[in-house]
């Protein structure tokens, strides 16, 4: 037996950054990663059908759980083999008196080890959990030779020592309080010392944020209480699958607890004292109170306070894209050319492998990856491998037509005030072909709230569309508004429903070489007006709607809406500089590459994968940093 | 004698049928839907014979019942474990519930897909965990 580890040893720093110990944390089983790689032939698809259907099933039929519990039964009620049912059996009555002279033996010399009151704690709760067979409810409903033995044989002593072990473990208690008390109050009001917490170093040692292994005692962590609250505590032992911690209940009174190193992850997403920098800015983990952990982010917008599940999300997208990071790199970097590479191609080669959700850039990547593991390839010199891989990045090839829908904004639909309609002249605002009579518009305000930003803007349709028509088309709007970026919404104007179709798509079938051009939406830039035609999309409408605001961006940065002017110059070169480009549309022209940009950054800002995408385009990126800046001012 | 794993049923000196007639009343609790009344069942038929596999997973779907899904899931890990004892229907079942529950949790969809990957490839293995995959209904 050891001496209780003395108060001063709680005050340990916690692990942090380059203070991680390797070597403790164990490192992923390359063929535990290849077995589940196998395994994991089931695809999004497949598992959003199987989860439709299960939900269906249960859906208002309670029965089923019973149902595919009765299955379970079934097969759980197989009849045993022989031999099992032949072990010899012991008597508990006969081992009472052993197992509680092993009780009394605990503490009799004054000192006890953590893990000795753990497993007596254990196995406390151990007895504690058969007593439940006591139950009358339970007791009532077994045939009476089998309640009969079960109260002889096993509640009977059982109670005996569970008694013993109860007042054991409060004798126990009562000498750890009188200790540990004054040292766990202090500990509890020092302030938090905060340390920088390195993604890098968890990353690759692959220690998830959350792992217990972080833990050592002195640490303060969020306890789960079983009524649902939380309390702070003081972590006073680790051993591995289970914790050990002493904090001051709701009235105050001292407490000690072990807690599964599950139950303390789902509480502790981050540790408390952790501070990291996330693209949303640097995040604190400050403390926990009755409702669990909470931190501080440190946004654009200022000092916000957040909460366990936000510092989750927070933790669950590092990791994903650092693991991705790590993996790509890991593949990269055995490759004699890629140190001959620009640093740009090299950042956007290890980016490419967590854009796992972008199926462009993900094919992309695959790509790259088969290529560079063909013995071709590897025949290669670090200087032509490195010229193929530039060459790979930039091949038009594999980009996407135009930008698919990557937003996943939506803001509250109270945000969207409809005005009143007034009577506006068609002809100003309908694209008609010649000669064709301009239909009469209602013209009705909007008031769209996004974020801090509030923009007033018109929408103009056709007063000939019926009612029905409209309604319909207001609906589809109102749905691609509410996702709409702030920066986006910033630069709304005027947006006009067309009836019909652009009558400029043969000119630009003619100019972009693509017989079958029609337009979506297009962008008057000396109106400020967005143009949806009947060709628009509601699946891409908000995707198209950031393309056409970049258009109107593009005007105010650049001073013309179809990239002629001197100041189009900063934007070709940064085009020419990025080892990736945008999307094929984007290609066509360089004032449709910034639309395309526009419309990736400004839709997947504040995401996981917005720094992924920066990486591929770093120096378009950095010229939107500003133009983003400047609109939300 | 009493290790964190002894039988205590064993230790008892109890026949192995008197475990079963308390899992047949937890059962029974089940079919009933009084979830809270089987889930303290099979919470002591764990703590009577840690090693068995079987009252774990009954007890993951007690819980499930009773909307506990963090101890469901506890449960599920601790009988889909490596060398687990229970029969390959029943490891079926357990990662079909164990994919419901995870998928929607972060990252949970990958781990989702990977149940669904084991179920499926015991399936190809075992007829009879290829019929509780068909008889779940809820292939992917």
């Amino acid at each position: 037996m050891t001496l209780i580890r003395p108060p001063q040893n709680r005050m340990r720093s916690p692990i942090h950054g380059p203070t991680v110990e390797l070597k403790t944390a164990g490192t992923p089983k390359p063929e535990e990663a290849v077995a589940v790689n196998k395994l994991g032939h089931v695809s999004e698809a497949d598992l959003d059908v199987f989860l439709t259907a299960r939900a269906q099933r249960q859906r208002g039929l309670d029965a089923t759980r019973r149902g595919v519990f009765g299955a379970v039964e079934k097969l759980l009620s197989k009849p045993k083999p022989v031999e099992s049912q032949a072990k010899a059996a012991h008597t508990l009555k006969q081992n009472i008196h052993s197992t509680l002279a092993s009780l009394g033996a605990i503490y009799s010399d004054g000192f006890v080890s953590e893990s000795e009151m753990g497993s007596l704690r254990a196995a406390r709760n151990r007895l504690l959990g058969v007593m439940k067979l006591a139950d009358p409810d339970v007791l009532q409903m077994l045939p009476r030779d089998v309640r009969e033995r079960i109260e002889v044989l096993l509640l009977e002593p059982l109670g005996v020592i569970t008694a013993a072990a109860t007042r054991r473990n409060d004798r126990i208690f009562d000498e750890v309080m009188k200790r540990d008390e004054p040292a766990l109050r202090q500990r509890l009001k020092a302030p938090v010392e905060y340390k920088a917490l390195d993604v890098d170093v968890l990353a690759r040692a692959g220690i998830p944020f959350d792992a217990a292994a972080r833990y050592v005692p002195g640490d303060l962590v969020a306890v789960p209480r079983s009524d649902g609250s939380f309390s702070r505590g003081v972590v006073t032992a680790n051993r591995g699958p289970s914790l050990s911690v002493e904090m001051l209940t709701a009235d105050g009174q001292f407490a000690q607890k072990d807690i599964t190193a599950q139950d303390l992850s789902a509480a502790n997403p981050l540790k408390i004292g952790d501070t990291l920098e996330t693209q949303q800015g640097r995040l604190w983990v400050s403390g926990s109170d009755d409702k669990g952990l909470y931190g501080f982010l440190d946004s654009p917008q200022g000092r916000v306070r957040i909460d366990a599940d936000t510092m989750r999300r927070f933790a669950s997208s590092l990791t994903s894209a650092k693991a991705s990071t790590t993996q790509a790199l890991s593949i990269f970097a055995t490759l004699p050319g890629f140190s001959s590479c620009s640093q740009d191609t090299q950042r956007a080669l290890i980016s490419l492998g967590s854009l796992k959700r972008d199926p462009v850039f993900h094919k992309l990547f695959d790509h790259v990856v088969t290529t560079t593991k063909s013995p071709a390839f590897r025949a290669l010199s670090p200087s032509a491998q490195a010229h193929q891989l530039t060459q790979m990045l930039g091949d038009k090839a594999f980009l996407p037509g135009v930008l698919p829908n990557i937003g996943q904004r939506r803001t509250n639909l109270s945000n969207v005030t409809w005005g009143t309609a007034s009577w506006g002249d068609g002809a100003k605002l309908f694209y008609m072909p010649q000669g064709t009579p301009a239909p009469r518009a209602i013209v009705v305000p909007v008031t769209l709230k996004v974020g801090d930003v509030e923009k007033r803007f018109d929408v103009a349709l056709p007063e000939s569309l019926p009612e029905a028509k409209r309604n319909q088309v207001f609906l589809e709007l109102t749905t691609s508004l509410q996702q709409l970026p702030p920066e986006v919404v910033s630069s709304l104007s005027t947006i006009v429903i067309n009836p019909v179709r652009n009558p400029d798509d043969e000119w630009m079938a003619k100019h972009f070489h693509d017989p079958g051009f029609t337009s979506a939406m297009t962008a008057n830039g000396d109106r400020r007006q967005i143009h949806v035609y009947p060709a628009a999309s509601v699946s891409q409408a908000v995707q198209t709607f950031c393309h056409e605001a970049g258009h109107l961006v593009s005007v105010d940065v650049f001073g013309s809406i179809n990239g002629i002017g001197p100041k189009w110059d900063a934007w070709e070169q940064a085009r020419g500089a990025d080892p990736v480009g945008v999307s094929q549309y984007g290609c066509k022209a360089k004032y449709e590459d910034f639309a395309e940009a526009f419309a990736l950054y400004t839709s997947t800002k504040g995401t996981a994968s917005h720094d992924a995408y920066r990486a591929l385009m770093p120096h378009r990126f950095a010229i939107l940093d500003e133009i983003a800046r400047e609109a939300l001012r | 004698m009493l290790t964190p794993t002894t039988s205590l049923a064993e230790l008892a000196g109890l026949p192995p049928g008197d475990v079963d007639a308390i899992a047949r009343v937890g059962a029974s609790a089940m079919a009933s839907g009084r979830y809270a009344l089987a889930v303290k069942i099979y919470e002591a038929l764990v703590a009577l014979e840690p090693l068995v596999h079987a009252h774990r997973l009954r007890l993951a779907f007690a819980q499930h019942g009773a909307g506990d899904t963090r101890r469901a899931l506890d449960a599920l890990d601790a009988c889909l474990v490596e060398g687990t004892t229970l029969p390959p229907g029943a490891q079926v079942h357990a990662l079909l519930l164990r994919a419901e529950l995870v998928a929607t949790g972060p990252g949970g969809r990958e781990a989702a897909r990977a149940d669904l990957g084991r179920a499926h490839a015991l399936a190809a293995r075992s007829p009879e965990a290829k019929a509780a995959l068909d008889g779940g209904g809820d292939g992917a």
